[in-house]
């Protein structure tokens, strides 16, 4: 099966280059039957990334510990379904994996153009994608093969990572590779329209579903990725500002820019420059989160060491920023069109601002992670940039972006009036403004926190406005009755109502945000057997304490009786864990989980006396963070949703 | 009916976050932890990290707290003591202060970009709008006017 994998490995990067030899000659020569075989070729590229992948499953479940990438992230005793999951925890599988999507993608693109390949963009299209392929297998083949093999045959693996053995595993991972990978095509289309000077908007309708999907997939990656250091990290919090979390989330807000700019050139057939800076810098930056973590230039909990793979992806990533602003120059007398609003206050001139706005947090927040580099090599002085840099810096400008997220609906396409903005803003500003006051009589004094809630109060107003508005007027102008109107008003103009699903999701995150940040109560103490502690209107209980064995780890877990306001609700079991073939012990978060807040309990020690140490937590409002999260991923998918009209899962995703 | 209807909204989100509860206690030893990173090279603060040199260092803050010292001095000491990089954010003096300005003034720029971009396009489409509103639309009354506003909403919510 190694040399299944191997050969499937060498074929997929045959096939990636022939096809773009034979795309290349294809083009020079204008001869459609050697474009139709580059065509092709990338199918059988297809097939062997999924040969290889299929081989690298294999010798996971299978424990061949002759594989120095299995032996590295497997053993005997890990539980089968972190076996197959293992197949992405380390760098070798990560790039398998992501050469291996990319090649499906670029099979549905492939599958989706067949009847295109007369048309100019399509090859440039093909061969952008089988060049992106090319320097994924070219890794695989050479300087990071998933099937290399040890001089022996251990007789164990070394496990995979206790903290990696977690639920948020299986789906954190790929889907944040779906999105950085998603990305690709509509780059491939933008590259593919600057080279034939197709410049109308044509390439951003059919990328449209790619876009949002990539953003999507993104947003599911974030999201969990928070989820899973929750859950297992035990340090009470979701978001760290880490280096490699920084990677993820400057490629979305930069994406979720272009999603927002890509509306108005669909409508208005402008900002077409701003289109393409925005779409190269998305897959710049997909590319960078790689790199970031592949280099080990940067300390981050998400460290693969310096695997040697670096300066290949800041080659990689060189050539395709300079490419993309040599063509974006090159096309930049065909890319400007006449640019002409109807008005300073309409909703593209918010957009804009609202581009300024992701733009400047993208920027602030590569800016502090770089920024330890750029000072070692300014002043020589080594620095640390962690959670109170960007905390510090990017809370006001989150909370001037959420203010545009509440005023871009009130402001009408084209041109807003006075009347029709003082009609639209003066239920949401004063709702805002009630709720102020409300909130400060009700002791929420700090400005941060204050603003914060304000302002979610009045974006939650003016889209609960616009929904309230839609379904009066489909009801009115149908006679359905309202609880019918309002679902299909959904359903009917589900790519704007999905919009504002979004944006409701963001309002909801910010209050889980704000409410587990500002309001966060923590403590710790040593607990002998029969004795409490107390945090907030919570106290805990030690009551009992056991040890016992479950498959690869030994589990010592405490039984606390927790009350709640003098009332008992339930009991919680914080754990420590010692997986086998792992250095150092994990402990287990036990959580009681309200709508109101979580109660988040570790045990870092354990005495010999079975005392236990315990680190409690109260986050308030915390679960809206992963119900926002959840909104936001409806919303986006509910965008996408297809027409019924349209037959074809490939013709839709198109 | 329509102030009602917004105020039952207003108080479901009030009450949610009304159900907050105020501020406990002060937490000194955590606020110091969470301006320190941990020594051992994991890349976390030291009010997350879990390990032995952690443990030491936040005992370390817990026998200066008691001997009353202050948060700067505390963190003054183990700046002397680690250099700088043990800090989770650069102090605010000298090249520092750039990453600190540097995102707002990009903010500035871009905004002062932006309306620049805007204005030239309002000025274009006024223009345009005169240009041609000469030939054709003058005679347009309030009536027609409301009448194709309507109809291009239509068309753009559609």
């Amino acid at each position: 099966m190694v040399n299944f994998g191997n050969l499937s490995l060498v074929f997929a990067f045959i096939f990636s280059l022939a096809s773009m030899a034979l795309l290349l000659t294809g083009l020079m020569k204008n001869d459609r039957r050697f474009l139709e075989s580059g065509r092709r070729s990338l199918y059988g590229l297809a097939l062997f990334a999924t040969l290889a992948s299929i081989a690298l499953g294999y010798l996971f479940v299978t424990d061949n510990f002759q594989v120095e990438y299995v032996a590295s992230y497997s053993d005997r005793a890990l539980p089968m379904f972190y076996k197959v999951t293992a197949f992405w925890a380390g760098q070798k599988g990560s790039l398998l994996f992501w050469a291996w999507v990319l090649s499906i993608f670029t099979a549905i693109v492939v599958r989706n153009t067949r009847t295109e390949l007369n048309s100019r963009n399509t090859p440039y299209i093909y061969l952008v994608l089988a060049t992106t392929l090319s320097f994924f297998l070219l890794l695989l083949t050479s300087v990071s093969n998933p099937f290399e093999l040890l001089g022996f045959v251990p007789r164990d693996g070394q496990g995979l990572n206790p903290m990696l053995q977690n639920p948020g595993m299986i789906f954190h991972p790929p889907t944040l590779f779906l999105g950085y990978i998603g990305f690709t095509v509509p780059f491939a289309y933008a590259i593919s329209a600057m080279v034939v000077g197709r410049l109308d908007e044509t390439w951003l309708r059919k990328t449209r579903r790619w876009n949002v999907l990539s953003w999507v997939f993104l947003t599911i990656g974030i999201i969990l990725g928070g989820q899973w250091a929750y859950v297992e990290l035990g340090w009470g919090g979701y978001w760290a500002w880490d280096p490699v979390e920084n990677a993820s989330f400057i490629p979305w807000l930069i994406a979720t820019a272009f999603i927002h700019t890509a509306i108005i050139q669909e409508r208005r057939n402008i900002m077409k420059v701003w289109n393409m800076v925005l779409i190269v810098l998305t897959f710049v930056f997909c590319l960078f989160g790689t790199y970031l973590v592949r280099s080990g230039v940067l300390q981050s909990v998400h460290d693969f060491g310096a695997t040697g793979l670096g300066g290949y992806f800041l080659v990689f990533m060189t050539v395709v920023l300079f490419g993309g602003i040599y063509l974006i120059a090159e096309s930049y007398n065909d890319l400007r069109s006449k640019h002409t609003l109807e008005s300073y206050l309409s909703r593209e001139s918010t957009f804009l601002f609202n581009n300024v706005l992701f733009l400047a947090i993208a920027f602030s927040t590569l800016f502090g992670t770089i920024f330890p580099l750029i000072s070692e090599a300014v002043t020589g002085n080594k620095l640390t940039v962690s959670q109170p840099f960007f905390n510090q810096v990017n809370t006001p400008l989150f909370l001037i972006l959420l203010l545009l997220t509440g005023i871009c609906p009130l402001i009408g396409w084209r041109k807003a009036s006075a009347d029709n903005l003082k009609k639209n803003f003066l239920v949401p500003a004063l709702a805002s403004l009630a709720g102020a006051v409300l909130l400060f009589m009700g002791g929420v004094r700090e400005f941060y926190p204050l603003t914060a809630f304000s302002l979610s109060i009045f974006v939650a107003v003016t889209i609960f406005n616009e929904f309230r508005g839609g379904t009066i007027a489909r009801s009115k102008l149908t006679g359905e009755p309202v609880f019918t109107a309002f679902p299909r008003l959904l359903y009917k103009m589900r790519r704007r109502y999905g919009g504002y699903i979004v944006h409701l999701g963001l309002v909801v995150i910010v209050i889980g945000i704000t409410g587990s940040s500002a309001y966060k109560l923590e403590t710790q103490g040593t607990l002998y057997k029969g004795e409490s502690i107390r945090i907030g209107s919570y106290e805990l209980r030690y009551d009992d304490f056991r040890g016992y064995r479950d498959r690869n780890r030994d589990i010592y877990a405490a039984t606390l009786s927790v009350f709640k306001d003098g009332k008992p609700a339930g009991t919680i079991s914080p754990e420590r864990r010692y997986y086998v073939n792992a250095e150092k012990p994990t402990t287990e978060v036990s959580l009681r989980t309200t709508l109101i807040e979580d109660l988040y309990v570790t045990m870092p020690e354990i005495g010999p006396n079975r005392e236990i140490t315990l680190k409690v937590t109260v986050n308030p409002l915390l679960i809206w963070i992963w119900i926002g999260g959840t909104m936001m991923v409806i919303g986006g998918i509910m965008a996408i949703l297809p027409n019924r009209k349209k037959k074809g899962a490939y013709d839709e995703i198109h | 009916m329509r102030f009602i209807k917004y105020g039952g909204f207003m108080v479901f989100s009030l009450l949610l976050i009304l159900s907050v509860p105020s501020r406990g206690f002060p937490l000194s030893s955590t606020e110091i932890e969470n301006n320190l990173m941990c020594d051992c090279g994991c890349g976390q603060l030291l009010g997350t990290c879990e390990c032995e040199r952690a443990e030491e260092m936040r005992a370390m803050i817990r026998g200066m707290l008691d001997k009353g010292k202050t948060k700067e001095e505390i963190l003054s000491s183990f700046v002397s003591q680690y250099g700088e990089s043990i800090l989770s954010a650069p102090p605010k003096k000298g090249f520092n202060l750039v990453a600190y300005i540097l995102p707002f003034v990009g903010l500035l720029v871009g905004v002062v970009v932006a309306v620049v971009f805007v204005r030239k396009w309002a000025f274009s489409g006024r223009k345009e709008a005169s240009d041609e509103g000469d030939a054709e639309v003058a005679d347009l009354n309030d009536e027609m006017q409301k009448k194709i506003d309507d109809e291009l909403k239509k068309l753009e919510e559609d």
